[in-house]
């Protein structure tokens, strides 16, 4: 059973006395060829305030664009635990998801799933976990991940969290929410721009460039107690902050000596920059590998702006890019296999991947004013910013270019990134 | 040329013309021949007895002509030297603007005004000034050094296309093009600012070429203002 369904994710509109919570929506735009049946039954009667663990798990599941989901609830019988194999086998059904939360003492919950394979009445995976009550909704992104894990043999990425700016009102917003667009928090509100949040390793930090001193500064802001410190407050810019794969250091752009020039920086704001390259062009945008050896960044120095590789060993730089004018942007995956950037083609600006062993490029969006790509935890999605309708949203696409999403909030949504 | 020979002519046939016809002054009026050169013309009258009013009138009018042409006559005579002629210098006429008549009251009225343009606009992906920006900034690197106390910020943006951190270091190139070319005008670096903005700060909203243009740009801020 293979439909495209629209899926529409919404939050409850909160009004606290602190910041509004708006909604963000969440559609799949394109998915799978072949989709997995799954059915899900509930998982006991969720108690008032309490989250719908069911609930969760098929949004999680549908938003991968993977599979389809079937809540029926007419299809699992006697303590919920056991499906009806007669009557799932006759919906097309591949795989079932049973469970029960039951609470426990001192505000606690135990949650367990067990995952069977249709085809042959088999269990695949279960799990039980015990948690605070406020953990539930992590919990039921933990269970799509073992489903994903167990049907398709490779991670989901549900359990995450993105960074976003959002821009509403002439006021600017640096949020932080759960990858399905719950649980936002503002980081930092202002009225003049932020740009390029990067995560730090650990996912404890974010490092932003905030124009809130009418020049772009480069800051670092611990999450759980929102301190932050200026790491890069130097003459001129101080933009693009990159973390190395061990927190310690941070690669940030200074317009110091007059053009772009990478520096690194530490941490915690402490001593001298330290010049990386020297160049008479624009260098910006760097960002590590995962294996701390190498530094890509954005230059000039050939005339246009493209995509270059900086090994700190030796200090030598290699250019990636070679297609077209204009390559920017680059995104390195966790494995390094893949490199994502912004690619010009014929005036629009688009996604594109390369495959750095055989550096073979393809375009995956058509879509005309790409930004920001980032890749999430798991290496087969990218997040990036686009404008659709004259507006600023977010969008994912996979890896082969066949599943996107697009994210929406009310205002003008920019400069996302995927949490570590 | 021409215009000499008629006037030669016209010249000549009148002084034929007064040789020729004797005079009208009758004896009774005992008008010599200087006399005539010097003075109008009285036209002469009738016998006083029988002379009505009405033959005086025509004759009056008669006597316009007459007493012209005697003018004529008498200006006629000769050309006028160059001392008779009443000639005057006169100083030159100033041309409109110029600075001439009083040039120390004027450099100083320049200085005193504040130069109104303050945007300088850049093709894509440039950060490339043209003559017509140099001249203008000709006037605020003037501007300046009549009062050298004066600090200003120049804020350099880009287009909303692509990268917005390359886009902030395309508005810091152009900042600093606008900055380099007032320091090779004298101007102390210490007094001019340059930052970027990048494509964070549109001046048009709008998402073609029309709006594009006006956000490649450099604007020069007076920090006094």
């Amino acid at each position: 059973m293979d439909s495209v369904r629209r899926l529409l994710v919404s939050l409850f509109l909160l009004w606290m006395a602190g910041p509004v919570w708006s909604a963000m929506t969440i559609e799949i735009v394109g998915g799978a060829a072949n989709r997995i049946v799954v059915a899900i039954g509930p998982f006991g009667q969720a108690a008032a305030g309490q989250e719908d663990v069911a609930r969760v798990l098929t949004d999680d599941l549908s938003m991968s664009g993977q599979f389809s989901i079937v809540n029926e609830p007419s299809l699992l019988v006697g303590d919920a635990s056991t499906p009806a194999w007669g009557r799932v086998r006759r919906n097309n059904v591949d795989a079932v998801v049973v469970g029960q939360v039951t609470p426990l003492p001192d505000a606690n919950v135990e949650v367990r799933f067990r995952l069977y394979d249709a085809v042959r009445a088999r269990q695949m995976v279960g799990f039980s976990y015990v948690v605070p009550l406020r953990a539930l909704r992590g919990v039921a992104h933990r269970i799509a991940e073992e489903v994903h894990l167990a049907l398709l043999g490779s991670p989901g990425a549900y359990g995450g969290r993105i960074t976003y700016v959002v821009k509403q009102a002439g006021r600017y917003a640096l949020k932080v929410s759960d990858v399905d667009g719950h649980n936002v928090s503002s980081v930092l509100e202002s009225p003049e721009p932020i740009i390029s949040p990067a995560w730090s390793p650990d996912g404890n930090q974010i490092a932003y460039v905030s124009f809130e001193e009418r020049r772009p500064i480069v800051y670092v802001q611990t999450l759980s107690d929102g301190k932050r410190r200026a790491v890069s407050r130097f003459r001129g810019s101080n933009s693009a902050p990159a973390w190395s794969p061990d927190g310690k250091r941070i690669v940030v752009a200074l317009t110091r000596d007059q053009s772009s020039q990478l520096y690194q920086v530490d941490a915690l704001g402490q001593g001298e920059p330290v010049r990386l390259m020297r160049s008479s062009s624009i260098d910006t945008e760097p960002v590590y590998s995962q294996d701390g050896r190498f530094i890509f960044f954005t230059s000039d120095r050939g005339g246009s702006p493209q995509i270059y590789r900086f090994e700190l060993a030796s200090g030598e730089t290699q250019r990636i890019t070679f297609d077209g004018s204009y390559n920017v942007s680059p995104a390195l995956s966790r494995d390094g296999r893949w490199l994502a950037f912004v690619h010009r083609v014929e005036g629009a600006f688009r996604i594109a991947v390369m495959e750095l062993a055989t550096r073979q490029v393809q375009v995956l969006t058509e879509t005309d004013y790409d930004q920001a790509p980032s890749f999430a935890a798991n290496d087969r999605i990218i997040l990036y910013a686009t404008r659709v309708q004259g507006r600023g949203v977010l969008a994912t696409v996979s890896l082969d270019g066949k599943i996107k999403q697009r994210l929406t909030q009310e205002g003008d949504l920019r400069e996302p990134a995927w949490s570590p | 040329m021409l215009r000499h020979a008629v006037m030669g002519a016209v010249l000549a046939i009148t002084l034929v013309g007064c040789a020729s016809k004797p005079s009208k002054e009758a004896p009774i009026e005992n008008r010599g021949a200087a006399e005539l050169a010097t003075t109008p013309v009285v036209a002469p009258v009738a016998t006083p007895v029988v002379a009505p009013p009405p033959v005086v009138a025509n004759k009056g009018v008669a006597a316009e002509p007459a007493a012209k042409k005697a003018a004529l006559e008498a200006g006629h005579t000769r050309p006028l030297r160059a001392d008779e002629m009443q000639a005057k210098p006169l100083d030159a006429q100033a041309a409109p603007g110029s600075a001439k008549a009083e040039p120390v009251k004027s450099a100083v009225a320049v200085a005193l005004v504040r130069p109104k343009a303050r945007t300088f606009l850049f093709e894509y992906d440039s950060a490339a000034l043209v003559a017509a920006d140099h001249a203008i900034l000709d006037q605020h690197a003037a501007f300046m050094k009549a009062q050298p106390k004066l600090e200003i910020l120049v804020q350099g943006h880009a287009d909303e296309r692509g990268s917005r951190e390359y886009n902030l270091a395309l508005g810091q190139r152009r900042a600093e093009s606008v900055k380099q070319a007032l320091t090779l005008l004298g101007i102390p670096e210490a007094h001019i600012e340059a930052v970027s903005l990048g494509s964070e700060k549109p001046s048009v909203e709008g998402h073609d070429e029309s709006a594009w243009k006006q956000n490649r740009r450099a604007v020069l801020i007076y920090k006094d203002e």
